[in-house]
Order: structure tokens, then C-alpha cells, then sequence
């Protein structure tokens, strides 16, 4: 191994130290910027396409299905309430109020389900695509 | 010690923290949140291992390991997800021990061992979540990956890493100061019998649950 100078240990360490502080602030200031504009979105309502959906009126109007151990209403139930036509040929974003969201085929959108608690659950898909606090659908052509 | 001694000691010892950690991530992952895993388990027996068998690696190894016990574990959510986590993790500690090596191995300060577990943590938990964000929709044909709707989240990947960070700042001393112990077991003529049942039983747990 190549010995490393005391002034090159030193340069590193500092560096270390430097970089730690500055992950910090950027943790520190990311936290800051969610909590104080991304938090401003939360709503009791889905957007599916140009069609809005109170939860109340989803869930009121809607047969619950079961997926596992959640329940909640058929996505292509959803989709057909939002009169969107040629849903196989769509592709479908489902956007999270933190801004976090995936996009999809109806291969899973026929699978999934939306539950009371605003969780988009599609059993075909891993975890990372069942967003919870889901806010909107969005849809377009593929 | 001999030279195939060291090699064998140290291909034991990545199997048994690899599979300690696979364990670990099997049982605590479904309850306990990725940025804690990270910055406790993952940078924990990471770290821990790397003052005791002082080999570079041996981490990247384990997380191979642990990935391959967690492929086999039905309990998690997202399996693929979880195995191309560890696995980055794995790599990122390797990368950022080479970066900052040997200064993090003879660290004696605490503020370089608070630093270095900022630092590593941070890295592991950002870049495997990005990582997986990016690799998992390859192996689903239903699922699209969108470099766009990733840069939105980015902040709050990053926010997460925080916790991380933070957890690993704490983790990481306490990880190195084990050292002692570990390289007294090490040393011990138990250490060949005791490692290869404990690896062993990890395997057999998960196995078990499988079914």
C-alpha cells in the first residue's frame, strides 16, 4: 500500500469532516423545503385525468374489493367513473402528495386497488409502486 | 497465521455477517423504516467487520450474501428492491472506505468516526435508494422508469438520508469500538464451528419461514 503524507491525511480529513457538514445542510435543507412546500398539497380528493373524485364519493358509490389484506375500491372502476376511453392503450402516472409517483400499465391498473386510506395497491408490481397518499392518476396515450 | 488461514477466516466471516445481516434485513425489515436498517444494521455489522478482519471487500461481499438470503425471504416487500438495496450498500461502503482509507481505519478522533458514519451511512441510503428506484423497473415489464418523476423525490431522499446519516454518525463509533471483541473471537478456536452454525441457523430461519 502507498503511505499517505501527513499533509495528504490531514487534507482527507478535513475533507471528511467538510463533506459531512455539507450532507448535513443538505439533509437539513431538503427537510425543510418538503415540510414547507410539499406538505401544502394534502387534499381529500383523487384526480383522475381531468376528473375529481371526493373520497367520500368514491368510497360511497363504489364496491370494495378485497387484495390481500387491503381493501378498497377497483382501480378500473376508477378509470371507468372517469370516462376514459381506450384505457388499454393509456399509460397511468399515480402521483403522491409528496410528489413521489410511478407510472404503469393497465396490466397492473386492472389489478390494483385504491383504499380509504389514499394507498394505491398493485399486487403485480413490488412495494415501491403501491404509493400511499395518492393524489392523482394522471393518463395519456402510450 | 498463514496465508489460506487469513482467506478462509475472512470467506467465513462474509458469510456469517452476510448472513446475519440478511437475517436482520428478512425479520426487521417489513417493521423497521430503510434509512434505520442503513444506519443501524447495515453500516453497523459493515463497520464492525471492517475494523475486525481489516480486509477490503469483505462488505461488498456480505452485502452479495445478504442480497442472497433476502432473495430466498418471502416477509419483505419488495424483495428485488431490497437486494438491489443491499448490494449498492455494500458497494457504496467499499467506494467510500477506498476514498477515504486508511484515515478511516485509524481513526482515533471521535469527530472523524462521527464523520465517517455521517458520511457512509448518507451515501449507502441516498445511492441504493436511487439504485433501486432505477434498476427495479427492468424486471417488471408493467412498470416504467421516469428520470423525471425520480428528480421530484429527490428531496425527500435526500431528507431521509439525514436520518441515516445521523443514526450512522452514532452507529459508527459504537461499531469500532467492538474490535476487541471481535478480533478475540476471531482468534478463538470456536470460531470455525460457532460461525458456521450461526450462518447456518440464519439460513435455516429464513428457509423455515419460507415455508
Amino acid at each position: 500500500m502507498v503511505k499517505q503524507g501527513k499533509g495528504e491525511a490531514k487534507v482527507k480529513k478535513r475533507l471528511l469532516i467538510l463533506l459531512a457538514v455539507i450532507l448535513i445542510i443538505i439533509g437539513v435543507g431538503s427537510t425543510l423545503y418538503i415540510t414547507l412546500f410539499k406538505g401544502a398539497e394534502k387534499t381529500e380528493v383523487l384526480l383522475v385525468g381531468e376528473t375529481e373524485f371526493s373520497l367520500n364519493e368514491l368510497f360511497g358509490t363504489s364496491d370494495l374489493i378485497t387484495v390481500g389484506e387491503y381493501q378498497g375500491v377497483s382501480l378500473v372502476e376508477v378509470i371507468n367513473k372517469a370516462g376514459i376511453e381506450n384505457p388499454e392503450a393509456q399509460e397511468y402516472t399515480i402521483i403522491a402528495e409528496d410528489g413521489y409517483q410511478k407510472t404503469v400499465e393497465w396490466e397492473s391498473i386492472k389489478e390494483g386497488i385504491f383504499t380509504s386510506e389514499k394507498r394505491v395497491i398493485l399486487p403485480d408490481l413490488p412495494k415501491q409502486y403501491w404509493l400511499k397518499n395518492t393524489t392523482r392518476i394522471e393518463i395519456r396515450e402510450k | 497465521m498463514n496465508k489460506k488461514m487469513n482467506k478462509i477466516k475472512i470467506l467465513l466471516g462474509v458469510v456469517i455477517f452476510g448472513s446475519i445481516w440478511g437475517l436482520l434485513e428478512c425479520v426487521l425489515g417489513s417493521y423497521l423504516p430503510g434509512r434505520v436498517m442503513t444506519g443501524v444494521v447495515a453500516l453497523g455489522l459493515m463497520t464492525a467487520t471492517r475494523f475486525i478482519y481489516n480486509q477490503k471487500g469483505m462488505q461488498a461481499g456480505m452485502g452479495l450474501i445478504a442480497a442472497a438470503l433476502l432473495a430466498v425471504n418471502p416477509l419483505g416487500g419488495c424483495v428485488i428492491c431490497s437486494v438491489i438495496a443491499i448490494v449498492v450498500e455494500g458497494a457504496v461502503f467499499e467506494l467510500v472506505w477506498f476514498i477515504f482509507s486508511p484515515d478511516i481505519e485509524k481513526a482515533e478522533s471521535m469527530s472523524i468516526k462521527v464523520c465517517a458514519g455521517i458520511v457512509t451511512a448518507y451515501a449507502c441510503y441516498t445511492l441504493a435508494y436511487v439504485m433501486g428506484q432505477v434498476v427495479t423497473p427492468l424486471f417488471f415489464s408493467n412498470a416504467k422508469l421516469q428520470f423525471g418523476s425520480l428528480a421530484v423525490f429527490i428531496p425527500t431522499i435526500l431528507s431521509k438520508g439525514l436520518v441515516a446519516g445521523l443514526i450512522g454518525g452514532v452507529v459508527f463509533p459504537a461499531a469500532a469500538s467492538v474490535k476487541q471483541i471481535g478480533v478475540s473471537f476471531l482468534r478463538s478456536k470456536r470460531y470455525y464451528s460457532m460461525g458456521s452454525i450461526a450462518s447456518a441457523a440464519c439460513w435455516i430461519v429464513v428457509i423455515i419461514l419460507y415455508r
